[in-house]
């Protein structure tokens, strides 16, 4: 039974890493006002980055760094679009979600037609992994909790008037929320794609960055509350994988199984009573 | 990012700069907002800008604060041109705005909203509470503008959310300070202790320049005084050799001057009230018991409100901002779900009746925000005119088709009688002025001739005349025989209006005056609970 314990918790890790990570992004770009179901794409695009930066190179930090760095430009895409262009955010995102989706889908059947696979040799430690997640969600609280710098942030996700006349640059700090936004997401692309399957295919996030932006929500906009709705659901997921292997799907059918952690979070979700948490100005495009 | 706090340099404590705007002209698509405009500020004085909505005042000062780059003309701080029009450009120079609409940000303690933007230490570094807090009890001390740095802003009184704006502009070691409108959310006394502070800092040299409606506050308040009209400067004078006549005078225009004097909202007695008495009947139209009613938070925001509205009067509520008055109004239209209480509509029980309910059974509403509430902008005025009764067979086919020619009609007929100017058909509501917009809110609610009028600041933003206007055909209402509820935090419209008054303080009402016992201090008293 302990080690049955152990193999969930390890699970539920393993799964609760690109998450917490996405989550993270998605709390600093909402924090700053800015509505972020784009997620998705820079989970994507970071694991199609990843996979072929360390395919490229050999080097698994290499590929890290691809996946931050395409994560970030995507996220930057992000802020110009819902900043200079005045994008309905979520209209931007959605339009991210499909392009990235499209792309990367483009790539891999071009690569698979032309006989290769988008695949690497080198992987990268879960559990270093997930210790390097846990401190990035330390580093994102404290930032936005005890720095002047989270303050201004903060202030642009209340209410963007009232930092403009205290002289912050309003659209500066959402660009750099934003673009860290989808690096941090784009890490996380990286981590589920280098420290799992070690190659990339067709839609590997199914539906991540979403799952990334209920967590946001679920934990009210708070880092640690965030991470704490993103392992919740890891446990769920990791039960149900669990449930699954013990053969339970002979009882149960198995798509209700699958169903199981999405089941949770609405369940979750709708536990939560309005939005009173969220930012005040979050989403505005005026 | 490090460079936006250049008002922290320790040497940029300089003395007051003189400020002078050199042939200001400012214009909106082809209205002429500011045409031609010199404004002159000495050192340590306090000076008013006055004039009618619509005058320019608020373009004034959004240009002196840099948030509006002139069309032509110069603004000259302390000898030196600015150049580049910014708000921060404006207050590395020394000057500090207090916006008629606060820019705070609600869940942010005073000390954060007061450093915020130019807080201590590095700003990627850990952010000094302790020493934000500290320097902001000094400088409130300091300037006497009492405040707890601590305490969060959504937990403050509209006077203390105003002086946490004072001392965020004074923070940023403002020398200059523009307060829009400073008085207009303030009950009487908390208005005394905001010109004492003023006066402290003309004393130690700053400069204040406040705009105001007015004119007894720039007597007594004032040293100087500009007087705008329609976007040009009318008169220039230090106080000594002006008076209110003349400043009015100098608003309205000589012409105008009878007319609107005749017309001006200014406490009178209402007349008929002796007449509509006589109304017997119509006693106890509407009647609310032990109404109580919560924010989404939780928090008590009517509280165990009993109030009986009688036909043929206008019950008038005073109190200061928040105590509770628009909360009040809006659940008895319908908009806000009561906790505890019941809603009485000449003997029906109409608790759970939904806003369309509440309107058929007789109730009007003019909300306090007309441009969310009560009109749909981008909407014509013929759509808007008939907003809520659309779906009446005369207006609309069973096929649920709106009849155009008829709403066309019914917009022409209601325009008329409620003298809506630019209101042709095909106008959207956007392009009226704020007069005309409440003027057509009016024409449509007064249109079903409702048992119960609700209106909620109807005058807040007009001018003299549309003020005079919508007073009085709220007193035409009331001699028809409808039963008026009105709010307002202009505690002088509340006077002019009401046959009784009932005042509000935190969600309670704390007491309901005959007109004839309502004298401004008394009231006073009870909106800041301060004694009856």
């Amino acid at each position: 039974m302990d080690h049955l314990f152990a193999a969930v918790v390890l699970a539920a890790l393993r799964y609760w890493t690109p998450l917490v990570l996405a989550a993270m992004g998605g709390v600093l770009s909402e924090r700053a006002g800015v509505i972020n179901i784009g997620l998705e794409a820079m989970m994507l695009g970071g694991a199609f980055a990843a996979i072929s930066g360390a395919q490229a190179t050999g080097n698994v930090f290499l590929g890290i760094a691809a996946g931050v760095l395409v994560g970030g430009l995507i996220g930057l895409l992000h802020a110009a679009l819902t900043q200079a262009l005045r994008v309905p955010h979520i209209l931007s995102g959605v339009g991210l979600n499909l392009g990235a989706l499209g792309l990367t889908t483009y790539a891999l059947r071009q690569a698979e037609a032309s006989g290769t696979a988008l695949a690497t040799p080198v992987r990268l430690s879960p559990e270093a992994m997930a210790a390097a997640a846990a401190l990035l969600v330390a580093i994102v609280w404290f930032v936005l909790a005890r720095t002047a710098l989270g303050l201004r942030l903060r202030a642009c996700g209340e209410n963007p008037e009232a930092a403009r006349s205290a002289g912050i640059s309003v659209e500066r700090l959402r660009y750099g929320a934003v673009t860290a936004s989808g690096a941090l997401a784009g890490l996380g692309g990286a981590a589920l794609a280098l420290a799992g399957l070690g190659a990339f295919t067709e839609n590997m996030t199914a539906g991540r960055g979403y799952i990334a932006l209920a967590a946001v929500i679920f934990g009210r906009w708070n880092p640690l509350g965030a991470a704490g709705a993103a392992l919740f659901f890891s446990l769920g997921v990791a039960g149900e994988i669990t449930l699954q292997t013990l053969g339970m799907s002979r009882i149960i059918p198995p798509d209700f199984l699958t169903l199981l952690p999405y089941v949770l979070t609405l369940i979750a979700l709708a536990g939560i009573a309005g939005r009173s948490a969220a930012p005040a100005a979050l989403g505005r495009t005026d | 990012m490090a460079g936006i706090i250049p008002a922290m340099r320790p040497d940029s404590r300089g003395a007051t700069p003189s400020v002078s705007l050199r042939g200001i002209s400012v214009a909106f698509g082809p209205v002429a907002a500011l045409d031609n405009v010199d404004l002159d500020l000495a050192p340590g004085t306090r000076h008013a800008v006055v004039g009618e909505n619509g005058a320019g005042k608020s373009t004034l000062m959004k240009v002196l604060f840099g948030l509006l780059r002139p069309d032509s003309g110069q603004v000259i701080i302390g000898g030196q041109p600015l150049r580049f029009a910014s708000p921060r450009a404006a207050i590395a120079l020394g000057i500090g705005m207090v916006h008629q609409h606060f820019e705070l940000i609600p869940p942010f303690t005073v000390a954060e909203n007061v450093v915020l933007g130019a807080e201590p230490g590095a700003i990627g570094g850990v952010l000094d509470r302790k020493a934000a807090e500290a320097a902001v009890a000094a400088l409130a001390q300091e300037s006497g503008l009492p405040i707890d740095p601590a305490a969060r802003v959504e937990d403050l009184s509209v006077a203390a959310q105003q002086r946490v704006e004072i001392l965020k502009a004074l923070y940023r070691r403002a020398r200059v300070l523009i307060l829009d409108e400073p008085t207009a959310v303030l009950a009487p006394s908390e208005a005394r202790d905001l010109w004492a502070a003023t006066a402290r800092l003309s004393e130690a040299g700053s400069t204040v320049v406040f705009i105001t409606h007015k004119l007894d506050e720039v007597i007594a308040h004032a040293d100087t005084v500009t007087v705008l009209r329609r976007g040009r400067r009318v008169l220039s004078s230090p106080i000594v050799e002006t008076s209110p006549a003349k400043l009015a005078a100098a608003m309205i225009g000589e012409s105008a001057t009878a007319a609107a004097t005749a017309s001006r909202p200014i406490p009178t007695p209402p007349s008929s009230s002796a007449a509509t008495e006589g109304k017997g009947s119509s006693a106890g139209v509407l009647s609310v018991r032990g109404l109580t009613v919560r924010e989404r938070r939780g928090e008590v925001v009517v509280d165990n409100v009993s109030l009986d509205l009688r036909g043929g009067e206008i019950l008038g509520i005073a109190g200061v901002d928040g105590s509770g008055q628009g909360e009040l109004i809006e659940t008895l239209a319908g908009l806000r779900t009561a906790d505890k209480g019941k809603i009485t509509l000449m003997g029906q029980d109409i608790d759970a009746f939904s806003v369309a309910q509440r309107r058929a059974a007789g109730i009007g509403y003019v909300p306090e925000d007309r441009h969310h509430r009560a009109l749909v902008l981008p909407f014509s005025v013929e759509e808007n005119v008939v907003l809520g009764r659309h779906r009446e067979r005369l207006y609309s086919s069973k096929a649920g088709l709106l009849k155009r020619g008829t709403i066309t009609g019914f917009l022409q007929e209601r325009a008329a009688a409620f003298d809506v100017r630019g209101a042709t058909p095909g106008t959207p509501a956007r392009a009226l002025s704020g007069g005309n917009q409440q003027k057509l809110v009016l024409a449509r609610e007064l249109s079903r001739k409702p048992a119960v009028l609700l209106a909620s600041q109807p005058t807040r933003g007009l001018d003299f005349a549309a003020s005079a206007f919508v007073h009085d055909a709220l007193r035409a209402e009331r001699d028809r025989g409808a039963a008026v509820l009105v709010q307002s935090l202009d505690l002088a419209e509340v006077l002019a209006l009401s046959d009784r008054v009932a005042v509000m303080l935190r969600g309670k009402v704390v007491a309901v005056l005959k007109r004839a016992e309502a004298t401004e201090a008394k009231i006073g008293a009870l909106m800041t609970g301060a004694g009856t």
